[in-house]
């Protein structure tokens, strides 16, 4: 079920209606089963997977509480490793390798031939993998004792508002809010729903009315001039945002409906002074994620600079096959490890984001921010491209620097949108900033936004992170 | 879990029971209430405030949006004393200018007043027409329905498919609910039609949407236009005017401007209107019903620009007058100079109005053979079009190797037939015409029987009549198959006209039998 459907109108009044009136025992029952039947709505069968998923963690979780020696909990740890990464294997990345096997062989002159097996990729497997990943391990390394309850470890890993598309919370902190939801207090609402009305504003709005662009020019780049080329790259980089934060604001929006907080999982990204603070901006709980789960585990930066270096290598060329099955995404994992790595080299890591006082320093985070955005405008050519033939048609037709009239206000505008919302965001560092406008700016605001999407709402285009 | 550690992630808020800044939130209800309670008001007034908005662009524009509107503009407004003729079909029904028979109805001198409307839904079958009828005929009333279909109409069953959004968005939202539930597979769309019997604002979103867009466009035109005042615009070096046009007059002004007005021009329109004006200022209004010279008196009128605009153009193509593919207005007697014309139109915030003519004409200028090369090369060009129209070619040529049966809309149109007759609407069911480029099938046994189950429907019942056109116009005049070009559309206005006028004279009549019998 997509947030921006007709269904999700219909569904989530009658979810709120229904946890509304039932005590702390029903309450969990009905959001379990509504994140079942939001899950479901796609493919039903993908059910079982999810059910399986959550049944092998949680058997496993318990098992290594109630076991004292560390072999007994390691092999369980292993075991639920491979069983979650094989199902993700499977699902998300058969066909990849084993193409990519083939292309090998083939290549070297041997003769083999490609198995023919349609995998359909079940929504959001990449995010509640993660997610069940990180409390057996949270579980592994005692930071947390094993859930009692299997219908509250159910909807941890089922949570709808956060299933699909994250943002992946830790078990530390979303399972003490399923066994004791907040009160939904006036704060909660106002929150809950400004969110959702800013989320629904830069999808419904913001994005999807840049995908009727940016989609063919990505999927066939050869056939734009360069300043096609270099308009559709920057209305990419904001269209990617937009659909992505939207969701994250839309899950947290809906979920503070339910009394459950959700993290934050973006904070103004375009507003970095480099690339290592984009990420500590952008994502939030996966680059978070990888870190706590990924890098430090390989021994973050305690072993020395050139395993650092390694080290952070590794963990973007992961998170970049995390996105998707392809070699483009590991490129552009590659592509960022390489400007973290460089930034960690120059010493730019380690300074802390400028709070401009005088002019010079206005001028010198002006740079940095602008300098850092365009960088990350070149990873978003890489990320969208199918293949590498069509990354190579990217670029070099961006090369040849024809009809750069073309690139036009458009970029600009659409920032504009973009910045409209992020700037006051950021300079209050407060995401519900907007709640301290006066009420009658705030109620003609949002009922403005809110009719532009009653209109503009029949699109119904996915968001672009079910894909991973 | 309460001995659980603090999450280490997540926002700052993440462990807190309170934002920090929410003691400087705007009270909640006065933020969130007024939102639902203004959209219920405007979702329930809708009907009074929205269709008085004028529509600034063509119908092609939005194809849907001028249907709702046209529809709306009928509902509740019959006047007893007007005749009330309704066109309505899918594109090719395009073949019929409203305003075109309108005004040759009025030249030919019927008694009474005439309304002719068009409703025009491309893509639409009978049996959508049937369910917008079944909800509408009681408050539309027309006299007079004329369904202009094409046998392209009948090929693909409406209710046998799943709807287009496109179609759905102007058929009533319960009606079709309840006759094609079975034929809506999709959960979702019975949702939508669910969601649009409730909603106004829903229902009409598409409308909603193209208004704010055009009123948004007309408003970055009218930023951008100057107000005409900078000199002359709108006519030819041989003389000849656009429908709008205006010339500098000098100081002092002649004594009368003197224009000429074409005999085609009155026999494709019937009647002329031409609105003068000197600076913006209304001067006077003619209304021209013989051809010639005409004078306008400028006395007392100091220099300035003169405004004229006519309510139609004509066509010399069209008028057998040769190649001359423009669409005019008066004759000058001399063209200004020049140097005079360089002045833009001003700002007009609706822009197209009824009288202009659909600017459809894909297969550019080319007549004859050029036309059917011009034709074959678009056939083949690879594009969306061509392959849509090689798939009627290819629907519409198997129809010789079928045997006719009245089902399907054929029976959607008699039971439609049927139910206007039955509520004392006369019934003009017209056939468009066929381009002569596609050979074979009109002289099928298939096509026969076809044009015969017209016949019959119109034997069987004397308010119901039947034009058949198919072989009416040359290739050139069509764009296509089946969809006629404005020339062809002007040539047809006065074919339609005459059978109006028989019809309304026959009701006429009736009507009359009838009260004599009372």
């Amino acid at each position: 079920m997509l947030f921006n459907s007709l269904t999700f109108c219909i569904f989530l009044p009658v979810v709120l209606l229904l946890v509304g009136r039932a005590g702390l025992n029903r309450r969990n029952w009905i959001l379990l089963a509504a994140s079942y039947v939001f899950y479901g709505a796609w493919d039903w069968r993908f059910l079982a997977l999810l059910m399986g998923s959550t049944v092998v963690d949680y058997t496993v979780a318990r098992l290594m509480d109630a076991a004292d020696d560390s072999p007994r909990r390691k092999t369980l740890l292993v075991i639920s490793m491979v069983t979650n990464l094989s199902v993700l294997g499977f699902f998300k990345y058969f066909n990849f390798f084993i193409g990519s096997a083939v292309s090998l062989v083939q290549s070297l002159g041997g003769e083999i031939n490609r198995p023919a097996l349609q995998i359909i990729l079940p929504v959001g497997i990449s995010f509640y993998t993660l997610q069940a990943m990180s409390y057996t391990i949270d579980v592994y390394w005692r930071r947390m004792p094993a859930i009692q309850s299997l219908r509250d470890f159910a909807l941890y890993v089922a949570y709808f508002p956060q299933l699909v598309a994250g943002p992946i919370e830790r078990a530390t902190a979303l399972l003490p809010q399923i066994q004791s939801p907040g009160r939904v207090t006036p704060e909660r609402i106002n929150i809950g729903l400004m969110l959702m009305i800013v989320g629904f504003t830069k999808k419904m709005l913001i994005a999807d009315s840049i995908a009727n662009i940016t989609g063919p020019v990505y999927s066939n780049p050869a056939a734009f001039t360069a300043g096609e080329l270099i308009q559709a790259a920057y209305l990419y980089t904001f269209q990617i945002y937009c659909d992505f934060s939207g969701y994250s604001d839309i899950a947290r929006g809906v979920s503070e409906l339910l009394g459950i907080r959700l993290m934050q999982n973006f904070q103004q990204p375009y507003l970095s002074q480099s690339v290592t603070e984009f990420w500590r901006r952008w994502h939030i709980s996966l680059s978070s994620w990888l870190r706590d789960y990924l890098y430090i585990p390989l021994g973050g930066s305690r072993r020395g600079e050139v395993r650092t270096y390694v080290n952070v290598l590794l963990t973007w060329l992961i998170c970049g096959l995390w996105h998707g099955a392809a070699w483009t995404f590991v490129v552009w994992g590659g592509l960022n490890g390489v400007y973290i790595a460089i930034e960690r080299f120059f010493g730019i890591a380690r300074t802390p984001p400028v709070t401009p006082r005088s002019p010079g320093q206005w001028a010198k985070r002006v740079v940095a921010t602008v300098l850092t955005f365009h960088l990350i405008v070149v990873t978003f050519i890489v990320f969208p491209s199918p293949t590498f033939t069509d990354l190579w048609h990217y670029l070099t037709g961006i090369a040849v620097l024809d009809n750069l009239s073309a690139v036009g206000m458009l970029p600009l505008l659409v920032g504009a949108a973009v910045f409209l919302i992020d700037i006051p965001q950021n300079a209050a560092n407060d995401d519900t900033v907007f709640l301290r406008l006066p009420w009658w700016l705030q109620s003609p605001l949002y009922a403005g936004l809110v009719f532009a999407m009653l209109l503009y709402g029949e699109r119904e285009v996915p968001f672009i992170y079910f894909q991973f | 879990m309460s001995s659980l550690p603090p999450p280490s992630v997540g926002d700052r808020f993440a462990a807190e029971t309170r934002p920090p800044f929410a003691d400087r939130y705007a009270t909640w209800w006065k933020v969130w209430l007024p939102i639902p309670l203004l959209l219920v008001v405007l979702d329930v007034s809708f009907n009074a405030w929205f269709w008085r908005l004028p529509k600034l662009t063509g119908s092609a524009a939005d194809y849907s949006y001028q249907y709702l509107y046209d529809l709306a503009h009928l509902r509740g407004t019959k006047q007893a004393d007007v005749a009330r003729i309704v066109v309505f079909g899918s594109s090719v029904s395009s073949a019929f200018d409203p305003y075109q028979v309108r005004g040759l109805l009025a030249a030919r001198g019927i008694a009474g007043p005439v309304e002719v409307s068009r409703l025009t839904k491309p893509g639409s079958k009978p049996s959508d027409h049937r369910l917008v009828w079944h909800a509408e005929l009681d408050a539309v009333q027309p006299d007079v329905a004329v369904f202009v279909f094409n046998l392209v109409d009948f090929l693909n069953p409406s209710f046998e498919r799943n709807l287009k959004p496109d179609i759905r968005a102007v058929l009533p939202p319960w009606q079709t609910l309840r006759e094609r539930w079975r034929y809506i597979p999709d959960m979702r769309e019975r949702l939508a039609l669910v969601t649009a019997g409730v909603s106004n604002l829903y229902r009409y979103r598409q409308p909603i949407q193209s208004a704010v867009e055009d009123n948004a466009k007309a408003l970055y035109r009218w930023l951008r236009s100057d107000d005409g005042s900078g000199g002359g615009y709108g006519w030819f070096e041989d003389g000849f005017t656009r429908d709008r046009f205006a010339v500098p007059l000098p100081d002092p002004p002649p004594a009368a401007f003197e224009y000429f007005v074409h005999p085609a021009w009155l026999q494709q329109r019937g009647t002329v209107r031409l609105s003068f004006a000197v600076d913006g200022r209304p001067l006077a209004t003619r209304d021209i019903t013989s051809p010639g010279w005409k004078s306008l008196p400028l006395e007392g009128v100091g220099p300035g620009l003169l405004q004229i605009t006519a309510d139609s153009t004509w066509s010399p193509r069209a008028a057998g007058l040769g190649d001359d593919t423009r669409l005019l207005g008066v004759r000058l007697r001399a063209a200004p100079a020049a140097s005079l014309n360089h002045g833009q139109a001003p700002f007009r915030y609706v822009q197209r109005l009824p009288a202009d003519v659909d600017d459809f004409l894909r297969m550019g200028y080319a007549r004859g053979n050029a036309y059917a090369d011009t034709w074959q090369a678009t056939l083949q060009d690879g594009s969306e079009f061509s392959r849509r129209f090689r798939l009627y070619r290819d629907v519409k040529l198997a129809t010789r190797e079928r045997r006719f049966e009245p089902t399907g809309e054929f029976a959607e149109l008699r039971a439609l037939v049927g139910e206007l007759t039955a509520a004392g609407v006369s019934v003009v069911l017209i056939n468009t015409p066929e381009s002569p480029l596609l050979e074979g099938v009109t002289d099928s046994d298939f096509y026969r029987a076809y044009l015969q189950f017209f016949r019959d429907l119109a034997h069987d019942d004397s308010r119901v009549r039947f034009v058949d056109l198919h072989d009416a116009l040359p290739a050139e005049d069509l764009n296509d198959w089946h969809h006629v070009n404005y020339f062809g559309q002007i040539k047809l206005g006065p074919v339609f006209a005459p059978v109006l006028e028989e019809e309304l004279a026959r009701r006429k009549v009736t009507a009359g039998k009838a009260a004599d019998a009372l």
